[in-house]
């Protein structure tokens, strides 16, 4: 028997015809969540747009600051530190300029993970929006930044006669598995920094700890045998080389692929777990 | 055709307070006599046990006292909150005017604000930018719509705001009070836009403490007490009893 559709009441009992499917599982769910933020793009691209412009707006230069501003770091550590560690400028400043620029994008892929739900609350507080959708938004956002500092590599390798040759085309794979990361980071940090608000300051900590843990200012040479043991398994390190060796001419070892692929597939385990059991929970958390 | 249905649907709020976001209190919950009773986590729970079923031609009016679970409800009805226990299922495009200046970029222009509103309705770039001439007409705002809307007095924003939102016509429509503002001018345009954005959709839920309004534009209600439904029926039937009970 069909109920009629004006039919409003509160039912005392369901027949059989209207029990409603089961709920879908938290698994279904999450992975729903993820196709439908994606397909959601012109949102999000728009959302990452907006953030930069946001932050530019009304500056001469706009966002191109990005550039100027990474640009004037990057001279004055090659500068200090080229003296400081007695290394000729033309072989430190290309290396430095190439690893700060690399490590900018990780870095920031990890404190912006930390942030994403919180950043987006008037949003997820009012409109039925998949989660992913802003862990996109995150990562188109961070691709513009990263764009805008990569006008600097051939600028600078090209003034110090480095050449780019057929192992430069690997920092796209190297870069899109760095992208692909950034989404189970964001998965793992995005609900855990919105529930524990101290999560966001201590990530930052630790990302900073990570930047002087890593080769970002010295090169893993200068460590001396028997200490290199302690880069090698860097996970920040990884990505981290992976980026920067092409750029400098050159193809990353196969151990940093291996263990970026070991990192990537623990990566998603973990981080799919996490997004599927709490996703529903981050509107709570807000 | 649109329709909601809810079975049994309960939803208990954790409320963190400073101390229950805290990851120390957390890591340390055993410590401490009070903290260890509260866990810094207070349940409120917001709904009960609630079913309802709406179906094409539905105007569901929410009545109640403040703290009853309207605006709970109509989070879960707009699909905010997905809640932990019943099963829900709502089939139709879902639009919830609860803040019609929502996601608004004070530095943008009102154009660049148009266009970023309408795609986050779910259109697309053409669409959005066919849709410009009619807000422009509606909001008459003219030459200000190049301009930053940092510039705009609270009226202007409000109908820019009032346009983009009502710009594209969703099957289910959710209500935290009616919306409308501005002058006495655009009072009487807004309340013809509103008349036919409500007239197209198929399911609307409106919460108001306004039964005036409420008669005008729903033709069933629901009393909510404590998170629980305590009458359902025709709108007449619901307010009669609200009334009668006292606001």
């Amino acid at each position: 028997m069909k109920t009629p559709s004006n039919s409003l009441a509160a039912p005392t009992h369901v027949e059989e015809s209207d029990t409603l499917d089961p709920p879908p599982g938290r698994i279904t769910a999450a992975i729903t969540d993820l196709v439908d933020g994606a397909g959601r793009w012109r949102i999000w691209l728009v959302l990452a747009m907006f953030d930069i412009r946001a932050r530019y707006r009304r500056s001469r230069l706009g966002q191109f600051w990005i550039t100027l501003s990474m640009a004037v770091t990057i001279a004055a550590l090659a500068l200090v530190y080229s003296v400081i560690f007695k290394i000729e400028l033309a072989v430190y400043l290309p290396l430095v300029a190439i690893s700060f620029i690399a490590w900018g994008l990780i870095a920031s892929l990890l404190n912006d993970g930390a942030t994403v739900f919180i950043e987006s609350e008037g949003y997820l507080k009012s409109a039925p929006l998949p989660k992913s959708m802003f862990l996109y938004r995150m990562l188109a956002r961070n691709t513009i930044i990263f764009a805008h500092n990569l006008i600097l590599v051939p600028i600078v390798t090209l003034f110090f006669g480095i050449y780019p040759t057929w192992a430069t085309l690997l920092f796209i794979p190297a870069f899109l598995l760095t992208m692909i990361n950034g989404l189970w980071i964001g998965m793992v940090l995005g609900p855990l920094c919105t529930r524990f608000r101290d999560m966001p300051p201590i990530i930052a900590s630790i990302v900073q700890i990570a930047f002087f843990a890593s080769p970002v200012m010295w090169g893993r040479s200068q460590l001396g045998t028997g200490n290199e043991v302690w880069v090698m398994w860097n996970p920040f390190a990884v990505f981290l080389e992976l980026m920067r060796e092409p750029l400098l001419g050159k193809v990353p070892q196969a151990h940093w692929w291996l263990l970026a692929g070991a990192i990537t597939v623990v990566g998603y385990a973990v981080g799919f777990a996490f997004f599927a059991r709490f996703r529903s929970r981050i509107a709570y958390y807000l | 055709m649109a329709s909601i249905d809810l079975e049994a649907v309960s939803l208990a709020y954790p409320i963190y307070d400073a101390n229950g976001r805290s990851l120390k209190n957390a890591l340390l919950r055993t410590v401490g006599g009070r903290m260890t009773e509260t866990h810094g986590r207070v349940d409120v729970q917001a709904l009960s046990d609630i079913s309802l079923k709406l179906r094409d031609g539905d105007r569901l009016a929410l009545v109640g006292r403040n703290g009853a679970g309207k605006t709970t409800l109509l989070k879960v009805l707009a699909g905010v909150y997905e809640p932990p226990i019943g099963r829900v299922r709502i089939s139709g495009s879902v639009s919830s005017l609860t803040d019609v200046t929502m996601g608004m970029d004070i530095d943008a222009t009102g154009y660049e604000n148009i266009l970023m509103r309408c795609v986050f309705l779910g259109m697309t770039y053409a669409q959005a930018k066919a849709i410009i001439p009619d807000i422009e007409e509606f909001t008459e705002l003219g030459p200000y719509l190049s301009l930053p809307i940092r510039t705009y007095s609270t009226g202007m924003l409000v109908r820019l705001g009032f346009a983009t939102s009502t710009a594209s016509r969703p099957q289910i429509l959710i209500m935290d009070e009616m919306i409308g503002a501005g002058d006495m001018a655009f009072a009487e345009k807004a309340q013809a836009r509103i008349g036919e954005y409500v007239a197209d959709a198929h399911i609307m839920v409106l919460a108001s403490h306004n039964n005036a309004i409420l008669r005008q534009f729903c033709n069933k209600g629901i009393l909510l007490a404590k998170g629980r439904i305590e009458v359902a029926g025709d709108i007449e039937t619901v307010l009669a009893h609200y009334e009668r009970t006292g606001n």
